[in-house]
């Protein structure tokens, strides 16, 4: 296997004009074989229309791209066939109830036997919690409830790329936590390919995050590379008493790259951002406690994905 | 890049080139008519409106047969084709455009099937869910009324069934014409304007100009007796067609009617 067929989505210059608006520009992705790759952007980014194109739903109007080496023009069919997709705003038949769905779902991919496919449907029920109202039909349903069999009916062929938009929309924290799992067991067989707003998730279970903003990229990388990048480690610091000669001492030594204070009450608290983090384990500790203050808190500052998607965001307006 | 395990113990879907996925779509299509009450309800309300009208005409004819009428004929092609065909127009509008508007069509797009297999099977699906509810078993039920209650009497069978078969042809060509409408349209109201105002401009034109009257579709199932009967009731009635040159222009209308709703469908996007 080569490296190129590493890849299970890849686009070259891949754009989307509707009339005027240009949707997607020029977008270059790569997605590695069995990774979850999360896909972010604000809304209107051009997540939608980028999945709309690599599943044939949409033409490109320039640029192009290839899902497990097949064109995504011309072979659309043939990757739909190893897909399972979860739409943003999902719409079933409201007449079927939520096995009769899933069973016609199935017979997109399976002729049989009936049994087997009677079997795969109920597996996919209780996956996604569904068993007790698996013949109801769908119209009566809760939109946690339409989603949770939006996520089955994109698992029941047990798809090597599962595309996902918006997987946790409309589900309480259980539902949420619980497509996480699911998300988080079909690592091993399948790519996951998927759309949120919810960067919680993404830094809980991605391996990759690509973000774009008004149809550009403006960030891909390892999430992290990405949380790394962002400015370096930051040590959270809170004290008491005089800090002025610590402050001269720390904000003197090389590998600080700046300290934000505040004043909380009696308490000092400081964030200094550093650019060598094994000189600043060994020594930022030690100089503040010979400094004389007294250190009521100390760590490594964890950072959110949610600030660099922010800062990167804002800094490509 | 390896399937996962578990899709072995299944039989794959074989199907290849445009008919991909019709297979499925085609089981579904015929299951939303057949396998729920809706062919019951379709059914109840033609055989009430065509066989409810025509059995109120016969029973008429039959307390007045000194009273010079329209011919029952003239009527059976006025209620049988022409309530049929507003009929199919309305339950045609929602057949692609109800679909993309709900976003199921999306949807099911997103799985394995082509564009061509979707129009074929939503076409095929209705066409008969429709023929045999609004006119095989009514037309039946015609052939019965005529034969016991109308001085008609019992017409010969297999001429029957052959005029049945041309109202058929009547009633698809206003289905394949509402469902090529619904590829260009993203409203109701658009599909079904078409196929109302060509209805109205067929029956008022050839009047106009009399060399349309052999080729429009109206006239396979009924017209002015004093100019030409129609093919359905020569059929019918077994008297020798004039001209089969009205069957020859609504197939080939229809051929083309459903090769642009493919064209057209496949260079939707959702």
């Amino acid at each position: 296997m080569s490296k190129m067929d590493d890849f299970v989505i890849q686009a070259k210059g891949l754009s989307k004009t509707f009339g005027e608006v240009q949707a997607l520009k020029n977008l270059d992705l790569q997605v590695p074989d069995k990774t979850i790759f999360a896909f972010l952007g604000p809304n209107g980014a051009g997540k939608t229309t980028t999945i709309k194109l690599l599943l044939g739903l949409l033409r490109p109007t320039s640029g192009g791209g290839a899902v497990f080496g097949k064109d995504i023009v011309r072979d659309s069919v043939d990757i739909r066939a190893k897909v399972g997709y979860l739409p943003q705003d999902f719409r079933f038949y409201e007449h079927m109830t939520s096995r009769q769905t899933l069973d016609y779902t199935a017979k997109f991919f399976f002729k049989g036997p009936q049994s087997e496919i009677d079997k795969r449907v109920n597996e996919m029920l209780e996956l996604v919690g569904l068993t007790d109202k698996a013949d109801r039909p769908i119209k009566g349903f809760s939109g946690g409830e339409r989603q949770r069999l939006g996520i089955a009916q994109a698992e029941v062929n047990y798809p090597d790329l599962l595309i996902l938009d918006e997987p946790a929309a409309n589900l309480d924290p259980m539902g949420r936590r619980d497509v996480l799992d699911v998300m988080t067991r079909i690592r091993k067989y399948a790519t996951i390919f998927y759309c949120t707003h919810i960067l919680d998730d993404v830094q809980s279970v991605s391996d990759e995050v690509i973000i774009l903003n008004k149809g550009e990229k403006i960030a891909q990388a390892p999430i992290e590379e990405l949380l790394e990048g962002a400015g370096g480690p930051v040590y959270s610091v809170t004290m008491r008493g005089d800090v002025e000669d610590a402050y001269a001492r720390i904000s003197a030594l090389p590998w600080v790259a700046g300290i934000q204070a505040s004043q909380r009450g009696d308490q000092t608290h400081w964030e200094v951002s550093v650019t060598d983090k094994a000189a600043a384990e060994d020594q930022l500790m030690s100089l503040l406690v010979s400094s004389g203050v007294k250190v009521a808190d100390f760590g490594l500052k964890a950072v959110e994905l949610e600030d660099i998607f922010i800062q990167l965001v804002e800094g490509a307006e | 890049m390896s399937t996962y395990v578990g899709n072995e113990v299944f039989d794959m879907v074989s199907e290849r080139g445009w008919r991909r996925g019709f297979g499925n779509l085609w089981q579904g299509e015929f299951s939303s008519w057949f396998r729920s009450s809706r062919w019951l309800k379709h059914l109840l309300l033609w055989v009430i409106l065509v066989d409810g009208f025509m059995a109120i005409m016969a029973y008429a004819t039959s307390q007045a047969p000194e009273q010079e009428g329209p011919p029952l004929f003239l009527m059976y092609g006025i209620f049988g084709s022409m309530f049929v065909a507003f009929g199919v127009m309305i339950i045609m509008q929602r057949a692609i455009v109800g679909e993309k508007r709900e976003g199921t069509a999306a949807w099911v797009l997103s799985k394995p099937v082509t564009r061509s297999s979707f129009v074929m099977s939503r076409l095929l699906g209705n066409t008969l869910g429709i023929l045999v509810t609004s006119t095989l078993i009514p037309g039946l039920l015609v052939y019965l009324i005529f034969g016991v209650f109308t001085p008609v009497g019992w017409l010969p069978p297999l001429g029957f069934l052959a005029g049945l078969l041309i109202f058929c042809l009547h009633i698809f060509f206003w289905l394949t014409l509402t469902l090529m409408m619904g590829t260009f349209f993203e409203s109701a109201t658009g599909v079904i304007a078409v196929p109302i105002a060509l209805y109205f401009a067929l029956w008022f034109i050839p009047s106009l100009i009399p060399s349309l009257y052999k080729i429009n579709p109206l006239v396979l199932t009924f017209s002015d007796p004093a100019v030409m009967p129609s093919i359905a009731q020569s059929l019918m009635s077994g008297t020798p067609v004039e001209s089969w040159l009205q069957v020859i222009v609504t197939v080939v209308l229809c051929v083309i009617f459903i090769a642009v709703a493919i064209w057209r469908f496949n260079r939707e996007e959702f």
